[in-house]
């Protein structure tokens, strides 16, 4: 439900990152979201298309990455994606287990059109 | 248009000659982070202690912040997405309360630290020892965003049944405590309360876990306890 707001602050971050340089310089926006962060990355994406343009990030690309959620094992360390039910270790089946990752909700890189001065605006 | 990529990796290989990469690895809500931890040092400073309450609508947020007002001095900011029904019961208890109502920002299911900052600066000139967030009621949205908080306190009542942690494991992932309520009406709803504790813990392991019931006035106590020590230990933490 909160995908509309993260779509937001997606776009208000990469302009505030761009600068002097027009929002329309940009070509691609690599997003990294944890399968646990509770967004739902079709909404994402849906929102992002229509607010993007909007904002005058006319030629933008957003690849939307899925970080795995991660936990590991306090009694032997195994690092492991569960399953939707089953929490515990796979390698020595202890349910002792912290979750380490996969709330991730970042933006990893913006790709921006060199050469702007060359183009006609 | 915008694409979406499943179960990538993430693209490590640098842009093509024509364009520039800004490489960031930035978090999407460093705006409200930043707002946030502005909030978190001032209450930390100050000896306040602050704690966002979750939970779904109905869940018990209110009738448990009401309970806490009767053995802490305390604050509220209450979130909705409309009207001030839960703010006025406060206002009748003598416990200073702001009202922030999220349909001025489209009807949102969270807050968000820069849209109650400034109530939260306000409230502490009531001198209060703890502040009471009470977000929209919500399971999903509102644990993305950081609003400067000591504890994160999530409110799950008994009707909601015992799978809930781990269809919406965000929410317990990041909580501090998790209040357990309506434990009165565990009878008639056949929830068994071991059971919900044993899924809480396969996703937080470290979690504070309380029952708590309206009907039991001692059950509150236990809860007092523990946000006294925590406060106890902010106190301390800052005069080191
Ligand atoms: N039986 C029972 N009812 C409760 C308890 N706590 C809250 N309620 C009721 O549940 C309803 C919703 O409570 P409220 O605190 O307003 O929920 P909120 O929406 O999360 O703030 C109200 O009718 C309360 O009286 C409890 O411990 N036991
Ligand atoms: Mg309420
Ligand atoms: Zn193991």
């Amino acid at each position: 439900m909160h995908e509309y707001y993260v779509a937001k602050h997606t776009i208000y971050q990469v302009k505030k990152e761009l600068g002097e340089l027009h929002p329309s310089l940009v070509k691609k926006v690599g997003l990294e979201i944890g399968k646990m962060s509770g967004i739902i990355p079709e909404a994402l994406e849906m929102y992002l298309g229509l607010i993007a343009p909007e904002e005058g990030l006319t030629n933008a690309t957003f690849i939307i990455t899925l970080a795995p959620v991660l936990f590991r094992c306090n009694d032997c360390s195994t690092l492991f994606e569960p399953s939707r039910e089953l929490f515990w270790c796979p390698n020595c089946n202890s349910s002792n287990v912290t979750f380490v990752s996969g709330n991730e909700l970042k933006i990893q890189y913006i790709d921006v059109e060199n050469n702007a001065e060359n183009k006609e605006v | 248009m915008t694409r979406i990529h499943f179960f990538e990796h993430l693209e490590g290989h640098g842009a093509p000659q024509d364009l520039t990469r800004i490489n960031l690895g930035k978090n999407i809500l460093e705006a409200n982070e930043e707002v946030a931890h502005q909030v978190y040092h001032l209450y930390t400073d100050r000896g306040v202690f602050l704690t966002n309450v979750m939970g779904s609508p109905g869940s018990g947020k209110t009738t448990l912040i009401k309970a806490l007002a009767q053995h802490l001095k305390i604050a509220v900011l209450e979130g909705d997405i409309a009207s001030s029904v839960d703010s006025i019961e406060f206002a009748k208890m003598n416990v200073p309360v702001v009202q922030v109502n999220t349909d001025i920002y489209g009807s949102a299911c969270h807050l968000e630290a820069p849209w109650i900052a400034d109530k939260l600066r306000l409230l502490i000139e009531y001198k209060p020892e703890f502040v009471f967030i009470e977000n929209v009621g919500n399971l999903v949205c509102p644990s993305d965003f950081n609003l400067g908080e000591h504890e994160r306190l999530v409110v799950y009542s008994i009707p909601e049944g015992f799978d809930k942690p781990i269809k919406y494991p965000p929410m317990f992932t990041k909580a501090t405590a998790v209040v357990l309520t309506k434990v009165d009406l565990a009878p008639v709803m056949d929830l068994d309360v071991e059971k919900f504790e044993e899924s809480v813990r396969k996703i937080n392991p470290h979690v504070q876990i309380f029952t708590f019931s309206a009907k039991d006035e001692k059950s509150i106590q236990p809860i007092v306890t523990y946000l006294e020590g925590k406060r106890q230990a902010l106190l301390n933490n800052r005069s080191n």
